[in-house]
């Protein structure tokens, strides 16, 4: 299937403005007025995906990001993922066995996670984050793929579908 | 060709899926690992897509995975956002304050107060919002097509299936 060039710019224009967003949220922190309120919103919006606590936390000018060490490495190697993604996989489309490497990508996070809720070990800022990082890295390699492709698929039988029943269309029969 | 199995089942449940592991206490914190909940509701609808899909039907594609994981979280959104203010407005946020609470008692010394104020005026926002909603609808759509496509990673046909053989030239 040929792939629009404009679909790989848009993936990564929405990953870049993400992890901008997290950034943003302590940058804005300390300002008065509307930069403070769109702090506070996008504290917000990220605290319904991670727990934000402060000792778990990067610092950016004294305010934590938006989301914890962990989530950063993970959001943050995802971009870098997609920005190499057409060194590494794109210029020669290397066939991956997914499965396989989703599943190594997450073990040592898992198990980094687990580990460290059972109280066995209290896993440091610097763990991780490369466990983070390498899940986010590797996850984007494996899914650009078929976030590509499927978009392209999901617009041509949009299109196609509307094509067949132009705007204004009746039907005859009901007519 | 035999028509694709309709979309909207597998996506309900998948969103059913996501909306009681985002609403029931303690079970939510399963999110604060990068949404896990969510993409496992994700996951969870191509994987009853997949069960729907029989013999002579076109196989799973990416645009399934896609289409499954998003129609999932829409779904996610708003049974989730309904189900967590009911069960807010009967139980309060338990799992909120049982994990300030034990922050407080863990590292309540070596935190600032405003930190500590934030946690605590956090969990007490947790009833039915327009705000809420507009954030589960953004979150949900998009990190259950993620777990579409790590579910049409794991559910994909290894095999590619053949067209049939032609027809043998007739015999006299």
């Amino acid at each position: 299937m040929i792939i629009p060039r404009h679909v790989y710019p848009i993936i990564l224009g929405l990953t870049i403005a993400w992890c901008g967003a997290i950034v943003a949220a302590p940058l804005l922190a300390g300002l008065p007025g509307m930069s403070g309120m769109i702090s506070r919103g996008l504290y917000r919006f990220f605290h319904t995906i991670c727990h934000q606590f402060d000792g778990r936390s990067l610092h950016l000018v004294g305010h934590p990001l938006g989301v914890c060490s962990r989530c950063t490495a993970i959001y943050g190697s995802f971009l870098v993922g997609i920005l190499v993604f057409p060194w590494i996989r794109g210029v020669r489309n290397i066939p991956l066995q997914t499965r396989w490497i989703l599943l190594a990508a997450a073990l040592p996070m898992l198990i980094d996670v687990v580990l460290g809720h059972l109280g066995i070990y209290e896993p440091s800022n610097t763990y991780r984050i490369a466990t983070g990082s390498v899940f986010g890295f590797l996850a984007a390699l494996v899914i650009l793929p078929d976030a590509m492709e499927g978009t392209t698929r999901l617009v041509f039988s949009f299109k196609q579908q509307h094509h067949n029943h132009p705007k204004g269309y009746t039907d005859a029969s009901k007519a | 060709m035999p028509q694709k199995p309709n979309k909207m089942l597998p996506a309900l449940y998948g969103g059913v899926i996501m909306a009681v592991i985002s609403a029931v206490p303690f079970l939510n914190l399963v999110n604060c690992l990068c949404c896990a909940g969510i993409m496992f509701g994700g996951f969870m609808a191509v994987f009853f897509y997949k069960n729907d899909l029989r013999e002579g039907v076109p196989p799973l594609e990416n645009s399934d995975g896609l289409a499954l994981g998003a129609l999932a979280g829409l779904f996610g959104a708003v049974i989730g956002t309904i189900l967590s203010a009911g069960i807010f407005a009967v139980v309060g946020n338990v799992a909120g304050h049982a994990v300030v609470n034990m922050l407080e008692g863990m590292f309540g010394n070596q935190m600032p107060p405003e930190a500590l104020d934030q946690m605590r005026s956090s969990i007490e926002d947790g009833g039915f919002s327009f705000t809420n909603m507009v954030i589960a609808l953004i979150i949900d759509p998009l990190f259950g097509l993620l777990g579409g496509l790590i579910g049409f990673q794991v559910f994909k046909s290894k095999t590619v299936t053949m067209p049939p053989p032609p027809p043998p030239p007739p015999t006299r």
